[in-house]
């Protein structure tokens, strides 16, 4: 278990909101990340570990869908991992605003969390099954009052900077 | 339990019909099923009706037009697999001893474009435009390619095998065939699946009458099809079995037999990764054996197991709540020998297999 004494400390709650003002990025939903100062190095994502049997799970989870109980701590998830599979949507439903195409990929996370999300900046030829990468702010879209919407992506790792786990 | 026969089935074409009521469809199949059954409508004594998104009570509104007879109706919705499912449920209560007879109707009319998954509105996943389903599939085929070394032309390969079964089905919405040229160079969805490998969004209908066995011989002296597995499971955190193997398992064990024992297969080619997929995890193949198994050609409808004779989702269409029960249509007409052009060489024993979004797959095993 981590501890995040740092995320409840006074001062830093208000230069944090104070940066989110001056950027104006918010994160999509509350309690899925901390955004430390908005460096890419700052940001992880929050998750849950299970008491009672030990598995993490990306969203928190107020219940353990592993063994269903509800003893659960708040932890920070590891913010590198592994492409397991990746697909390029080209086509998407009427429901998608964003552009396309996107890519999603799914990642194993080095503790062992499975999530997928959208690969940022990459060359399309260059992702392969297998590739290290990094947990880091994308942004997802703007508001129409030019908010931008912040979620977590992944950033393939060039190969002299992969992480040394 | 008791023996439950599929004394009736009946289709209503699969096609686009912006001019008709989902009721008006699902009554053409209801009408059709009831007469094959020669079940006269005062001897249902339950109604199923499975449809995803077709709003509240269709089954009632569809019975209200046969005739009020006051018999219980169950709506059911259960992704793609709702027809197998409310089959099941109709299944079991007939075996129980519930009723004697009831039907099974399934009806759906599909809006154009991506097919989304069971994702809620405001949910991370549907926010991310993570949900849709070919994404998913697409997900799957390129995790299976770099695993097993399954190729783009053997994923095209199902696709053109059930475009050209679909050919002689009547009731499927394309009756066209594709070369694999014309598969890979259509349009592009979600790498590497490409338009035609990804089932069309059909409006139609289909429906089955359910009898106990003992019963059956009073309305009609066709050869009798028996239910002699059902199974319907979901999805289990962190399971490291596949959901269609575990589905596969149950129906397999509760019908006393082995996937050696399946003379021809009815299952879930939304996309054509699905159809490998799933053929692997039925346990007709090894893993990984899908896709040299299509190009043997062992899956065509004269091969050793015809896989997807009516034309599977590919060509029939997949209108979801129709699906499950068009699959025991297509069983039925094959087992009675009633398939013509694409009627398998005297089989005994079919299986069909619906897998949805949400985590749900429903496997059943029907025998002469």
């Amino acid at each position: 278990m981590q501890t995040n004494g740092f995320l409840f400390c006074p001062d830093m709650k208000r230069l944090k909101v104070k940066a989110m003002r001056e950027s104006r990025r918010r994160p999509i939903k509350d309690n899925l990340y901390d955004l430390g100062g908005y460096q890419k190095t700052d940001f992880k994502l929050l998750g849950s570990g299970c008491t009672t049997c030990g598995e993490k799970h990306f969203p928190q989870r107020s219940i353990c869908p592993n063994c269903s109980t509800r003893h659960l701590n708040k932890i920070f998830l590891s913010s590198y991992g592994t492409i397991l599979t990746y697909t390029i949507v080209r086509q998407t439903s009427p429901l998608w605003k964003g552009p396309v195409p996107y890519i999603i990929a799914v990642v194993r996370l080095d503790d062992g969390v499975e999530i997928t999300s959208h690969l940022i900046e990459c060359n399309l030829e260059k992702v392969t099954i297998g590739l290290r990468v990094r947990v880091v702010p994308g942004k997802l879209r703007e508001t129409d009052d030019g908010e931008e919407i912040i979620v977590h992506m992944f950033e393939i790792m060039e190969g002299g900077r992969l992480c040394a786990k | 339990m008791r023996q439950v026969v599929v004394a009736g089935v009946g289709m209503h074409k699969c096609g686009r019909y912006p001019d008709k009521l989902a009721t008006d469809l699902a009554l053409e199949a209801a009408l059709k099923a009831l007469d094959d059954a020669g079940v006269p409508w005062k001897a249902i004594e339950a109604a199923y009706a499975s449809h995803v998104s077709q709003g509240v009570s269709v089954g009632e509104a569809i019975c209200e037009k046969i005739g009020l007879t006051g018999i219980p109706i169950v709506n059911v919705e259960n992704a793609c697999a709702s027809g197998s499912t409310a089959i099941r449920e109709a299944y079991y209560a007939i075996g129980n001893g519930l009723y004697d007879a009831a039907i099974v109707i399934g009806v759906e009319k599909m809006t154009r474009g991506v097919l989304g998954g069971a994702a809620e509105e405001g949910s991370l996943e549907r926010e991310l435009g993570l949900h849709i389903m070919p994404a998913r599939y697409a997900l799957k085929a390129n995790k299976h390619m770099h695993q097993y070394g399954t190729t783009v032309e053997q994923m095209a390969k199902v696709s053109v095998k059930n475009h050209r079964n679909g050919c002689f089905n009547p009731y499927a919405h394309y009756q066209k065939e594709f070369t694999i040229e014309e598969v890979l160079s259509s349009k592009m969805i979600c790498d590497p699946i490409t338009l035609l490998q990804c089932c069309p969004t059909s409006d139609g209908a289909a429906a089955v009458v359910l009898c106990v066995a003992k019963v059956v011989r009073r309305f009609n002296s066709k050869p009798k099809v028996f239910v002699a597995g059902s199974a319907l499971k979901t999805e289990k955190y962190r399971d490291e079995s596949d959901l269609t193997a575990r589905t596969a398992k149950a129906a397999y064990e509760m019908a006393g037999m082995l996937p050696k024992d399946i003379d021809f297969v009815e299952l879930h080619d939304a996309f054509t990764i699905g159809e490998i997929l799933h053929c692997e995890s039925l346990g007709f193949c090894p893993l990984g054996e899908g896709g040299p198994m299509v190009d043997a050609g062992r899956t065509e409808i004269g091969g050793d197991l015809p896989i997807n004779p009516s034309g599977g989702l590919q060509s029939r269409g997949h209108p979801l709540g129709m699906t499950g029960i068009a699959q025991l249509c297509e069983v039925v007409w094959q087992l009675r020998g009633q398939a013509d052009q694409r009627q398998v060489e005297r089989p005994r024993v079919g299986l069909t297999h619906t897998q949805g979004a949400g985590g749900v797959c429903s496997v059943h095993i029907f025998k002469r």
